[in-house]
């Protein structure tokens, strides 16, 4: 068992605090550098232009699908984990963040100087996990409805046709990205010391 | 007094309906109607302007390429673009491959059963048996031709394929040209089968009019009616439009005249709609489809010119352009439709030694945020007409008033009738079980109700005349 | 005795057809059969009674059926199948043409072939189309589908607007037009197209007439024609590939900028190509295809010359990239409005002091728990007492 330093809500500062698995640092590694190539290629290929990173079509669309399995391993792999660790407790909103969501609404939109503390995830994270939720199945049924257009042409009548379907798949891509932009923004940002903990695990409580 | 209803009539491009009164063996009383809907201008408001153009050429699945070329002149004419050189003839081309087709097919298929004796098999059969009046020989001959004329006609539309991708509904009829490059090949191949088809009207087509006209020439009587005609100019001469092969003009009482929009009124008294009242509704209000209406008949609305009510087609545009002069009557009508198809022919072979290789045949341009636009071209049947009002970049308001609407409409309110019944009044009736004389006037007309069922504004001035 | 003589006349160029005086002597069929054999034809008797009903429709896909090349329309009336009702050749008309259709059921049933051509209004009963009249009452064609439909041995829904609703059912589709499927229990054959295609009507039937129903899709096409996207099958496909784009109508190169719905839409045009002839087909004239055999199609495909679809909302009408462009910029705006006002509140400085500060003893108390709860509570209640 791994010090979670939280006793029903009360926070030892200065301790070294678990809060990430390997596994599941590994997976958000993963993750990052394939969101960035299926972005790219993927925005590349709605509106093909030189001077978006890609030579061609051809190069394009195969990072898409080299990229696409890494994507879509991620989402399964990090499922799996959630689902055996159990730590998908705590990273899905729920009725306390909705009432906390004000207070941290108001920090945010500076009418506060306070910074509330949380525990491992403040309710913008946990919204963002909650949409991600949402989002990342989406994109990957969007994306199998287009990648075998024939083969799986029952998923894409689910969404009106093919290109309602391209149209899904872009419109939630749009959202993803705007989603992940604010995500680096404010980890960048929020502390230094919780973004250490997605490379080494931990972090100390200041 | 006997009523004799026909519906539908068939081998016109949409069934439509006829109703006569005979009285003494002639007919004293005719209305003619269409009984479906569907309103094609709601679907295109709020879409790009350039969408116009193909989705309007769904209204008729006969005469497309004219509502592809109006469509195209009247976003020509909003965003203030002309065709390169190439393009305004290649549009030419195409619409007039469409207007061979449509020609043969009307003159053979559609209305050739009415005067020649069929095999006995189907589609000759059911069908009327009394009062053919042709020989033997005479008969097998144009049945021949009959046949030959399936042949042509689709040929007809391979020359349309050529250069517009598909017949019908033509992908090369654009806002800004063409899109076919005219190389040696193309023009070749469709030069060569143009050869085919002119030869076909030539010696066929045009002495098989001449022995119906000799032989029915008792046509050339009934079905007359006042010449009153209206004609929108056909294929302009060059890409600046400043005239064209045939030429704009309305006929009142035979004398041809300038074309002056501002006459031209709609009535929806006797059609489906609910009516407006006395005071014109905004510009932008469409009408309401009423089925229930009483005294109503038709889904057509009215149009007239002057009140008049106008006719149009090839016999109109030739007697502006003072090629036909004969008269007003179903064989004038037949015998100019198939003078304009020799024409017309003849015309593209010139139009292909003109087209100049390497040239371009499109013209990119922006699509304005607000404007308004008028496309107005001959078509198949006749005076064709597209408004179109673009705000924001979109089609705040698109209207269509197609050729059928004039020559099918109905009664207006101070109880006019439209040219079609005009033409059917004292036409005799033999049997009044097969009243084939009233299928010979109605048919020469070449009716299309698919193009002529629409959602216009009332009473009021076609919009788009004034800026 | 009859024998075929046709010859081609070098001076016109086409076939002249002496054999059609034989035809209008001796019935067609008879004498296709002597000169195609066995092979092709379909015994006279054996020829499946077709009844082809228009109802809301513009006539296109009668005419592209026309269109047909080989067989031609005169071989397939005589070879193929019985043709006994189109409005747009047939001689008879009024109560003698509609009477075709109240034979049909009685004579033949489960034997003869229904094809519908265009939608089926139901607006006002379905007196929004009526195609005759029946006891002097008008005859719907909503009334004439099913009970056509019911006894027929194949239902084929010709072009996209009998398929799928089309054009004449567009938003907001203001007949209340159905497609055939909708109105009938049964099922119904979809050969979608905006002409169909001849190749594809024609194959129909000839597949249904020879061997029966063919293979469907799950929309019912055949797969046989609609099996692969256009954009698969297209010849430009190594534009594409290459990113060699056209960005206007008339330029040859891949039009999947100038708003090509190949990608998402499947039919054989590229192979097949239009007409009869098979000479061209939108793609090879330097058009976009614009997605005319798709369920989607009108509403969905267009704008025809961009390659999303428009965002319809109430009063704005928008193209997806730009209000893709618009989230985008929206984010950036508000991403870098909060990093200014975190610098001008030396939030930003805060959070770089701390984070290379030594830690210092102390507890937190965290929200959203227990603890954190109760703190909030007593805050509350301390508050309150003064």
């Amino acid at each position: 068992m791994k010090f979670k330093n939280n006793f029903l809500g009360i926070r030892i500062k200065g301790l070294k605090t678990f809060r990430h698995y390997r596994a599941a640092r590994a997976l958000h590694w993963v993750l990052v550098p394939s969101f960035f190539v299926l972005a790219a290629s993927g925005f590349y290929i709605n509106k093909p232009s030189r001077g978006r990173g890609f030579r061609s079509m051809d190069s394009a669309r195969r990072a898409h699908f080299t990229a696409q399995y890494f994507f879509g391993l991620y989402f399964l792999a990090r499922a799996y984990h959630a689902l055996v660790t159990k730590n998908y407790r705590g990273m899905f909103l729920r009725d306390e963040d909705l009432t906390a969501m004000p207070k941290f609404a108001a920090y945010e939109f500076f009418l506060r100087n306070k910074k509330p503390k949380y525990p491992k995830y403040n309710p913008g994270q946990k919204l963002l996990f909650t949409l991600m939720l949402v989002i990342l199945p989406m994109q990957i049924i969007t994306g199998a409805a287009l990648y075998a257009t024939v083969k799986l042409q029952k998923l894409s009548r689910i969404f009106g046709g093919l290109n309602m379907t391209r149209l899904v798949h872009y419109f939630t891509a749009v959202g993803l990205s705007c989603i992940v932009a604010g995500h680096m923004y404010f980890a960048l940002t929020d502390s230094l010391g919780k973004l250490k903990s997605i490379f080494t695990g931990y972090f100390r409580p200041k | 007094m006997k009523k004799i209803t026909i519906n539908p009539v068939t081998r016109a491009n949409s069934p439509f309906v006829v109703e006569v009164t005979v009285s003494g063996g002639k007919v004293v009383d005719a209305r003619c109607g269409v009984q479906f809907f569907r309103g094609f201008e709601l679907i295109l408001r709020h879409r790009d302007p350039r969408d116009a153009s193909y989705l309007t050429e769904r209204v008729c699945g006969i005469c497309s390429s004219a509502h592809g070329t109006a469509a195209a002149f009247a976003l020509e004419d909003a965003a203030g673009v002309r065709p390169p050189y190439n393009g305004n003839i290649l549009r030419n081309l195409i619409l007039a491959a469409d207007l061979l087709q449509n020609h043969i097919r009307h003159f053979y298929l559609l209305g050739l059963p009415d005067y020649v004796k069929g095999p006995d098999m189907p589609p000759f059969v059911p069908g009327y048996k009394k009062d053919f009046r042709l020989s033997d020989k005479a008969n097998r001959d144009m049945l021949q031709n009959y046949y030959i004329a399936f042949e042509m006609a689709r040929v007809a539309h391979e020359l349309v394929a050529i250069l517009g991708a598909k017949a019908p509904f033509p992908h090369s009829l654009l806002a800004g040209g063409s899109t076919v490059a005219p190389t040696a090949d193309v023009v070749m191949d469709f030069g060569y089968k143009l050869k085919k088809i002119n030869d076909f009207i030539q010696n066929r087509m045009v002495a098989d009019a001449h022995v119906l006209a000799e032989v029915y020439a008792d046509y050339y009587v009934i079905g007359r009616r006042p010449a009153d005609m209206l004609v929108f100019g056909m294929f302009p001469r060059d890409e600046r439009d400043r005239a064209r092969y045939f030429p704009f003009g309305v006929v009142e009482d035979g004398r041809v005249k300038q074309v002056d929009l501002q006459a031209v009124r709609e009535d929806l008294s006797h059609a489906w709609y609910v009516d407006a009242g006395d005071l014109p509704p905004p510009e932008y209000e469409e009408t309401e489809p009423d089925r229930e209406k009483e005294g109503a008949y038709s889904f057509v609305k009215a149009p007239r010119y002057n009140g008049r009510a106008m006719e149009g087609g090839p016999l109109a545009r030739l007697w502006v352009s003072g090629d036909y002069r004969h008269g007003v009557s179903t064989l004038d009508r037949i015998m100019a439709r198939v003078l304009e198809t020799e024409k017309i022919g003849r015309l593209m072979e010139d139009w292909l030694q003109e087209l100049r290789p390497g040239e371009p045949v499109y013209k990119p341009f922006e699509i304005p945020q607000k404007a308004a636009g008028v496309g107005l071209t001959g078509a198949m049947r006749g005076p064709l007409g597209h408004w179109l009002r673009i705000e924001k970049g979109r089609i705040a308001r698109y209207q269509i008033i197609t050729p059928t609407a004039w020559n099918m409409s109905p009664r207006d309110a101070a109880g006019r009738p439209g040219p079609m019944e005009q033409a059917l009044l004292d036409t005799p009736v033999a049997d009044e079980n097969e009243p084939i004389e009233i299928s010979r006037v109605v048919r020469a007309f070449d009716p299309c109700s698919a193009c002529a069922t629409h959602v216009i504004v009332p009473g009021k001035l076609v919009p788009g005349v004034e800026r | 005795m009859i024998f075929f003589e046709t010859h081609i006349s070098w001076r016109t160029g086409y076939a002249d057809f002496g054999v059609l005086k034989m035809f209008y002597q001796n019935g067609g069929c008879d004498v296709v059969n002597k000169v195609t054999g066995k092979l092709l034809t379909v015994e006279k008797n054996k020829r499946p009674p077709v009844i082809w009903l228009g109802t809301n429709t513009c006539a296109g896909d009668s005419i592209s059926f026309l269109n047909s090349l080989d067989p031609g329309f005169l071989a397939i009336i005589s070879d193929l199948i019985d043709f006994r009702y189109n409005h747009f050749v047939m001689a008879a008309e009024g109560d003698m043409s509609t009477g075709v259709l109240n034979d049909a059921p009685v004579e033949r049933p489960g034997e003869y072939i229904l094809i519908v051509e265009g939608t089926v209004p139901t607006c006002a009963d379905g007196l929004y189309c009526v195609i005759g009249t029946r006891g002097g009452k008008p005859y719907t064609a909503l009334e004439a589908v099913r009970e056509l439909g019911a006894a027929a041995r194949h239902v084929v829904a010709v072009g996209t607007c009998a398929a799928f609703g089309g054009p004449y059912a567009a938003h907001p589709n203001p007949s209340e037009g159905k497609t055939v499927q909708e109105v009938l229990e049964r099922r119904v054959i979809n050969v979608p197209g905006c002409p169909v295609n001849p190749g594809w009507i024609v194959g129909t039937l000839a597949h249904l007439v020879w061997r029966g129903e063919p293979q469907l899709d799950e929309l019912n096409r055949p797969t046989l024609f609609y099996g692969e996207t256009i954009h698969n099958l297209c010849q430009r496909r190594h534009y594409f590939d290459s990113g060699i784009f056209a960005t206007r109508p008339g330029e040859q190169w891949c039009m999947y900028k100038a708003g090509c719905k190949g990608p998402v839409t499947f039919a054989d045009c590229p192979y097949r190509q239009w007409n009869g002839e098979h000479v061209n087909w939108p793609v090879k004239a330097n058009t976009p295809c614009i997605g005319c055999t798709s369920p989607e199609f009108p509403d969905h495909t267009m704008p025809f010359f961009v390659h999303l679809p428009d965002i319809h909302l109430p009063g704005v009408t928008a193209n997806a990239n730009r209000v893709g462009a618009l989230a985008g910029a929206l984010t950036a705006l508000g991403i870098g409005g909060h990093l200014a006002v975190s610098v001008l509140k030396s939030r930003v400085a805060k959070t770089v002091k701390k984070g290379f500060s030594p830690p210092r003893p102390g507890l937190d108390v965290l929200e959203t728990t227990p603890a954190g709860t109760l703190a909030s509570v007593l805050k509350k209640f301390f508050h309150k007492k003064p």
